[in-house]
């Protein structure tokens, strides 16, 4: 399907309107005739709220889209139409695809509200912790063969995603009238990884070298944060939580991150160069000089928020303790996968670089006489933080376990013994490959010994031995020209070939249109052509699974025989119609296309007819 | 021309003055022999053995004289009597008297071509003179093994004594094999694992073929970056053989190959060995089979086959008739 496209005017210019209905977001885009005159005019179809058109009778032809937020504030941009055609085209598509939006959006909306109402509400926005395990159960509930197919929002949004497999569902269940189920039976890998695929959750990340000011029209520096970026800074910056809890109430929360954004302590905590003379911000920038690793465990100034928070922060605290000691042995097991033999936690040896007699401080690049302060600096927060990310990190896995395990001295248990099952191997096939024709030891053996009749073989071989009494070697070229010519070029025929072809696979990303150029078809027929075939190949798959299901299984063994005899039969009269189609297909063309359609669509139609005859066969009585 | 060359050189990664340099390489060449396939051929007028020898020994000449240090072997295979021998260089050969109509050629040549000339005429000469010598009234002992494969393992013997050897362990090599014979002369496993072999060694294998096309010699050459040509004008082999057979193993990364790149992958089923589409695999041991035994054994591991599994595989699916019957 390309894009609906046609003429029309957008303020007294001339243009082409066309409208990208598959991608995502769709969008129309107008662009003027003379390029220079006006610019383009692009609208994303997810703002549009209203849609007018002049009335059939209408003399004028003018298409009204209303872009914003709500009907009540909006923006209207007027095209008008030369023809009434393309108008009305491009309304309808228009039209089916806000449609279309509004009720995925519906659904999501729903599907949202589900997922939150059957949990104890653990992914509500006041704790979004990186690893959910109840999302991780809902999931593995999702990811069910039958959920799946019972999923009819994740199908839709799948179906959106992918207009390939839009148009194979079109063509295949809501004209042909394959059941929605029976598609899907087939695709549930596709549906699986899609459900994976937009239920994945973000592991941590650096969040502030994600805020990035953007400065706006009016000469100011805009930063946006969402409620779960500050809990995240919050998260990996305690001193940024702690110079928020000692001023936000006496400043705005507002005020405190316009003077966050702009102080030397954001710099400095992104990791940039502070230089002594630059603008900071002086109620902020006095936690520079407090103590980089702080934790938020020191005893707080504020004793009433101390004493308000009291229980809360002992909780915390509790939790905090106990992750820094997984974290801690966290550590020692990212060493111990790194030595291969021995945990790195029993390795005497292990602690060999960290040995201050040897080589003192040499190892350590932080702890160095005359270092770069800039860079011991830069390396300390980024070892801050890459600590503060771990401890945020919660997995499930038995730690108490593991270390069990690595305690133990592997060398000292008994060795495995690996068992195999013997093979009696004979090459059976190997005997069997007889190089005197069957036909010829046939007739050998029929005839009788006192024949006189001397076989094939017999006459031959006489000749054969005085093949090579006289070789001349000149007769290889001399007198041999033209044959040694055509060679020539046949040899080279073959490198342009398998030059081409090679060139093709280099540019992986050009295949498509590659595709097209070979073939020397009209677009559309080619397309029709594509269609057709890849909505057979769909029958064809449903009916071959399901003959080989009946093959294999009995009334007793499968419940679903019945239906699955009664689905073949459906299958049967779909894939007659298949056959009808493509031979429509073909002979729509002109003589000369249809003989290269004929030619494209032989296997197909092999492929169709042989499981024609299988159903066939098998009819019984 | 130019063009092609030119576009293929820019897209390969590897710099060719790097890798293209004066080592030495070694060709094998593998003859099939099969007088009743001669038979066909010479019959259908396409192209007969002397000519083929004529231009593989030319062929040979040709790679001797790239460079001093050259090695060449020929072997030939299929032949009733003999199976696979090893034609040149030949363990006892004797200074041949064969001039070969050649008055000025190198002496080291004549030498060289002779000696296979003669030795080929001598396992020809000891074919036997009737078929009832060479098979005997037995029909259950008539049974003349396929040794194409054979004679590429040789090759590859030959190759992996040389690769070892401490002179000559720089040598390049590869085989070419002159097929004429169909697949059913070609043992299936023993092909696989000649291919497999030199897939290993990074040894080309190179087809040649005469007759009937075969698919596991494509196989070969394409699991071994090999060229595959089949011969459309027989009276033109030896331009086949000096320029699309005629690949230097160190050239084979950097140029496009002359090779037939539609390959039919299809195996060949254990038991009748005939090629097949759609068949049946022993699950233990990978062997193929396009029909279910009675015994209901894997016919090369003696793996048993589970009977519950067989008895539904046999069960013919049944379909329900396309019109409801009238009721009479």
């Amino acid at each position: 399907m390309s894009p609906i496209t046609g003429s029309a005017i957008y303020k007294k210019k001339a243009g082409m309107i066309t409208v990208y209905e598959e991608e995502s977001p769709p969008r129309i885009l107008w662009k003027c005739i003379d390029a220079g005159v006006a610019p383009p005019v692009e609208i994303m179809l997810d703002s549009v709220v209203t849609l007018q058109a002049s009335r059939k009778e209408s003399p004028k032809m003018l298409l009204v889209i209303g872009i914003g937020k709500s009907p009540d504030n909006k923006t209207d941009v007027t095209f008008a139409f030369n023809s009434r055609v393309t108008m009305d085209n491009v309304k309808t598509v228009l039209q089916q695809t806000i449609a279309r939006r509004k009720s995925a959006a519906a659904a999501d909306a729903s599907l949202a509200a589900s997922a939150n109402s059957d949990g104890s509400g653990a992914s509500g926005t006041s704790s979004p912790a990186p690893m959910d395990t109840h999302t991780e159960e809902f999931l593995s509930g999702m990811l069910d063969e039958n959920n799946l197919l019972k999923n009819l929002t994740l199908q839709q949004k799948l179906l959106r995603d992918n207009p390939t497999l839009m148009k194979t569902f079109a063509e295949a269940v809501i004209k042909s009238g394959l059941s929605p189920e029976e598609f899907w039976s087939t695709r549930v890998h596709l549906l699986r990884s899609y459900a994976i695929q937009t239920n994945q959750k973000r592991g941590p990340y650096n969040v502030l070298s994600t805020i990035k000011p953007v400065a706006s029209s009016e000469n100011q520096v805009n930063v946006s944060v969402t409620r779960e970026k500050i809990h995240e800074i919050f998260q990996q910056y305690p001193i940024v939580r702690k110079a928020y809890d000692d001023n936000v109430p006496k400043m705005s929360e507002g005020e405190f991150w316009s003077r966050f954004f702009s102080s030397k302590l954001f710099r400095k905590l992104r990791g940039e160069k502070v230089n002594l003379y630059d603008r900071g911000d002086i109620t902020l920038d006095k936690y520079l000089f407090y103590d980089p690793d702080y934790d938020g465990e020191e005893e707080d100034a504020d004793i009433d928020k101390l004493l308000e928070e009291k229980k809360e922060e002992d909780g915390l605290r509790k939790r905090r303790n106990s992750e820094q000691l997984t974290s801690a042995k966290k550590k020692v097991k990212l060493f111990t996968e790194q030595g291969k033999e021995v945990p790195k936690f029993i390795d005497i040896r292990a602690n060999e670089e960290d040995d201050s007699g040897k080589l003192g401080n040499g190892p350590d690049i932080t702890m160095k006489e005359n270092q770069n302060d800039e860079l011991v600096s830069v390396m300390r927060s980024m070892n801050r933080l890459s600590r503060r990310m771990m401890q945020n990190i919660k997995d499930n896995t038995n730690t108490e376990q593991e270390f069990e395990q690595e305690l133990d001295l592997k060398d000292l248990e008994n060795a495995n013994t690996v068992e195999y099952n013997q093979l009696e191997y004979t090459q059976r096939s190997n005997l069997s490959s007889n190089i005197l024709p069957a036909d010829l030891l046939e007739k050998f053996n029929s005839q009788s010994p006192l024949n006189p009749t001397p076989a094939i073989y017999d006459e031959y071989i006489k000749k054969l031995k005085s093949e090579l009494n006289e070789v001349d070697l000149t007769t290889v070229y001399v007198d041999n020209k033209k044959p040694l010519l055509d060679t020539y070029k046949e040899v080279l025929n073959v490198i342009k070939k398998n030059a081409k072809s090679q060139a093709w696979t280099l540019n992986l990303e050009a295949t498509v249109e590659k595709q097209d150029v070979d073939v020397d078809l009209p677009r559309d027929k080619l397309e029709s052509l594509r269609l057709t075939h890849s909505t057979s190949v769909e029958f064809l798959r449903h009916f071959w699974l399901h003959y080989n299901s009946i093959g294999t299984s009995s009334p007793s063994t499968n419940p679903n025989f019945r239906a699955e005899l009664l689905q073949l039969k459906k299958l049967y009269t779909s894939i007659t119609k298949c056959l009808e189609r493509v031979q429509a297909n073909v002979s729509q063309m002109d003589e000369a296309d249809s003989k290269l359609g004929k030619l494209l669509m032989e296997p197909l139609i092999k492929s169709l007819t042989s499981a024609l005859q299988s159903y066939e066969a098998a009819i019984v009585g | 021309m130019d063009a092609i060359a030119d576009r293929a050189f820019a897209d390969t990664q590897a710099n060719p003055h790097k890798l293209v340099d004066e080592t030495p390489s070694s060709l094998a060449v593998v003859l099939d022999i099969n007088p009743l396939e001669w038979r066909k051929l010479e019959e259908s007028g396409s192209i007969n053995l002397r000519q083929v020898v004529s231009s593989v020994i030319v062929m040979l000449n040709s790679h001797l004289s790239l460079n001093s240090s050259n090695q060449v072997a020929l072997y030939v295979a299929n032949s009733y009597s003999h199976g696979a021998q090893l034609i040149y260089p030949h363990p006892d050969s004797t200074v041949s008297s064969r001039f070969l109509h050649t008055p000025g050629m190198y002496r080291q040549f004549r030498f060289i071509d002779g000696s296979i000339v003669d030795q080929i005429s001598h396992i020809l000469s000891e074919q036997p003179e009737t078929l009832e010598q060479l098979v005997g009234r037995d029909p259950k002992n008539q049974h003349v093994k396929g040794t194409l494969a054979g004679a590429i393992s040789m090759a590859l013997c030959h190759i992996n004594k040389l690769q070892q050897s401490d002179e000559l362990n720089a040598l390049n090599s590869r085989i070419m094999v002159v097929s004429i014979s169909d697949d059913s002369t070609l043992p299936y496993i023993s092909v696989m694992n000649a291919i497999f072999a030199a897939q290993k060694m990074k040894i080309s294998v190179d087809v040649c073929k005469l007759g009937p096309s075969s698919t596991f010699l494509q196989q070969a050459a394409d699991a071994t970056n090999g060229v595959y040509i089949y011969i459309t004008q027989p009276s033109g082999l030896i331009q086949y053989l000096t320029t699309a057979l005629f690949i230097d193993p160190m050239l084979r990364p950097i140029i496009v190959l002359p090779t037939d790149e539609a390959i039919d992958f299809r195996a060949s089923c254990f038991i009748t060995n005939k090629v097949i589409d759609v068949g049946y695999v022993c699950s233990v041991c990978l062997c193929i089979l396009s029909i279910i035994p009675d015994d209901e054994k894997c016919p090369t591991c003696h793996s048993k086959f589970d009977h519950n599994l067989i008895t539904k595989l046999k069960r013919k699916p049944k379909a329900l008739p396309l019109k409801k019957k009238t009721k009479e």
